[in-house]
C-alpha cells in the first residue's frame, strides 16, 4: 500500500470529476429553467418540500454510511443552485444599490468636525473615543444608549459613539439591539485601549471601602481585583464617570469608583490603585455610527447580524459561503434572540470590501431570504 | 416543457451524481489509506486549489463564481468521510 502511486489514484478521481462538472453544468441550466417557469407562474423560487424530497431519495440510494456525506454535499448543490437562480433573476439587489449611493455620496474625507453623542458625563471612554475618532468633536452627553441613538435620530446629533465590544467581557448586546432597531450604520470604529482605576476621595484608604460604584462591564473587567476586596457591596451605574461622580459628591468616605484617570483630575478625586484590569491588554472596541449609510475609502471590516434557521449545518453553509471567497472572518459571535425559545443571532466581522461584487450578491440574497439579515455598514477601524 | 418534466430531468442528473459520487467515495477510501499508512495529513490545500481551477475552466465563466462554494462542499464531505475512515481503521487496529 505505502508504494501506491497517490498521484494515480488522485487520476482517477480526476476522471470522476469531470463527469460531475459537465452534471454541474447540466443540472445549473436546468434548475434556471425551472427558475424561469416559476417566474412566469408567479411561483416562488425557494421550495423547501422539494429539497427535502430529493435529499430523501438521494440518501435512500446512496445508503449507509454514505449518507450522511452526500447530504452535505447535495445541501451545497442547493444552495448554488437557489443562488443562481436568484442572481439570475433578481438582477442587482437592493443591498448592492444602498451600498453604490452611499459610495457616491459619501466625501472622500472623514470629517474633523461634529457634533457627537456619548453616553455618560464628561471623563467617561466614550468621550477619550470621540476625542481619537474626531479631530474637533463637539460632545453632547446622553443618560442612556437609546438616548444617544435618539438624538441621532432627531438630527441633534451627526454621529453617535459607542462602546460595542471588549476583549475581556465581550459584546455589549444592547448597543447591537439598537442599531438593529434604529437601521443605523458604523461609519468607522476605535480600538482603545482601556485601563480601570481605583479611586475615591481624599483620605479614604483602600481597608475604608464598603461600597463600589462602576459600569458593570468595568466591574467584569476587574473581578479578580474585587473578589480580593471583602464585604464589599458593587453598585451598577450608568457609566464609570458617573460613578466617579458620584463617590466625589457622596457624604461618605467608605466609598470608591472604578473609572479613568481623566476623572481623577475631572473629579477631584485620588487615586487609590491603577489598573486593575484583568488584563493589561483590555481593549475596548468603539462604534461610530450614522443614520445615513456612509462609507469612507479604506473601509475594509463588515458587520453583519443574522438570524439562521434552526437546522443542521445551516451555520456551516453559511460560514462555508464566506471561507469560498476567501473572506476572512473576525468576529463570530452567537446570542439568543430576545424574547424566543433560544433561536441564536449571530453576530459576523468580516475583512471585506464593497467592491467585491461577488460578495455583495451573496450578501443581498441573504437580506432577501426568510431569515433576520442586517447589514451594519462597511468601515475601517482606527487604533 | 412542464415543472414535472423539469424536475424528472433534474432527478435524472441527481441519481447520476449521486453514484458518482459513490465512485469517488471509495476511491477517497483508497487516499484516506494511502495517508493513513504514510503518516500524510488529510488537509492538502494545494491539491484542493488544483482541483478548483481544473472545475473553473470546464465550467466556463458563467458558473465559475460558483465553483469555490461546490467544491466546499465536495471537499468537506470527502476529508470527514477520510477521517472518519481513518478514525475507525485505527480504532480496529488498537481494539
Amino acid at each position: 500500500m505505502a508504494d501506491m502511486d497517490l498521484e494515480n489514484i488522485r487520476k482517477d478521481i480526476d476522471c470522476i470529476d469531470s463527469e460531475i462538472t459537465a452534471l454541474f453544468k447540466k443540472r445549473m441550466d436546468k434548475t434556471l429553467e425551472v427558475a424561469k417557469y416559476k417566474k412566469s407562474k408567479g411561483i416562488p423560487v425557494l421550495s423547501d418540500k422539494r429539497e427535502k424530497d430529493i435529499l430523501h431519495r438521494v440518501s435512500e440510494e446512496i445508503g449507509e454510511p454514505l449518507d450522511g456525506y452526500a447530504r452535505l454535499l447535495f445541501n451545497t448543490i442547493f444552495d448554488v443552485s437557489r443562488s443562481y437562480q436568484n442572481n439570475y433573476m433578481a438582477g442587482r439587489s437592493r443591498l448592492s444599490a444602498l451600498i453604490d449611493e452611499a459610495l457616491s455620496q459619501t466625501p472622500d474625507l472623514f470629517p474633523k468636525k461634529a457634533v457627537v453623542g456619548c453616553q455618560g458625563i464628561a471623563g467617561s471612554y466614550s468621550q477619550a473615543a470621540a476625542e481619537k475618532l474626531f479631530a474637533v468633536p463637539s460632545v453632547m452627553y446622553f443618560n442612556s444608549f437609546e438616548g444617544v441613538f435618539n438624538a441621532v435620530e432627531k438630527g441633534l446629533c451627526q454621529y453617535g459613539i459607542l462602546p460595542i465590544e471588549n476583549s475581556s467581557y465581550g459584546s455589549v448586546g444592547a448597543v447591537y439591539d439598537l442599531m438593529q432597531n434604529y437601521n443605523f450604520y458604523i461609519i468607522k470604529s476605535l480600538r482603545l485601549r482601556v485601563s480601570h482605576n481605583l479611586m475615591a476621595k481624599a483620605g479614604t484608604k483602600l481597608s475604608d471601602i464598603r461600597e463600589l460604584f462602576s459600569h458593570e462591564q468595568a466591574i467584569g473587567q476587574c473581578g479578580d481585583f474585587i473578589k480580593e476586596l471583602n464585604d464589599i457591596k458593587i453598585t451598577v451605574c450608568d457609566n464609570t464617570a458617573v460613578a466617579a461622580k458620584m463617590v466625589a459628591e457622596s457624604d461618605r468616605t467608605d466609598v470608591a469608583a472604578i473609572s479613568s484617570k481623566e476623572c481623577i483630575e475631572l473629579y477631584g478625586l485620588e487615586l487609590l490603585k491603577r489598573n486593575i484590569q484583568i488584563s493589561d491588554n483590555n481593549y475596548t472596541r468603539f462604534i461610530c455610527f450614522s443614520k445615513k449609510l456612509e462609507i469612507y475609502p479604506g473601509a475594509n471590516k463588515m458587520t453583519l447580524i443574522l438570524s439562521l434557521p434552526n437546522t443542521p449545518c445551516s451555520l456551516y453553509h453559511t460560514i462555508a459561503k464566506f471561507a469560498a471567497m476567501g473572506i476572512n472572518l473576525t468576529k463570530l459571535e452567537s446570542r439568543p434572540i430576545p424574547g424566543s425559545d433560544f433561536e441564536f443571532m449571530f453576530y459576523f466581522d468580516l475583512e471585506a470590501s464593497v467592491y467585491s461584487r461577488e460578495l455583495l450578491d451573496l450578501l443581498g440574497e441573504m437580506q432577501e431570504g426568510p431569515e433576520i439579515f442586517s447589514f451594519l455598514g462597511c468601515y475601517m477601524e482606527a487604533i | 416543457m412542464d415543472l414535472n418534466e423539469l424536475r424528472l430531468e433534474l432527478d435524472e442528473i441527481d441519481a447520476e451524481l449521486a453514484d458518482l459520487f459513490i465512485r469517488r467515495m471509495a476511491i477517497s477510501a483508497q487516499i484516506a489509506e494511502y495517508k493513513l499508512t504514510t503518516g500524510t495529513p488529510v488537509q492538502d490545500s494545494t491539491r484542493e486549489r488544483k482541483v478548483v481551477r481544473r472545475f473553473e475552466d470546464r465550467t466556463g465563466e458563467l458558473f465559475a463564481p460558483y465553483v469555490p462554494y461546490f467544491c466546499r462542499g465536495l471537499f468537506d464531505a470527502s476529508k470527514a468521510f477520510q477521517r472518519d475512515y481513518m478514525k475507525e481503521k485505527t480504532e480496529d487496529k488498537n481494539g
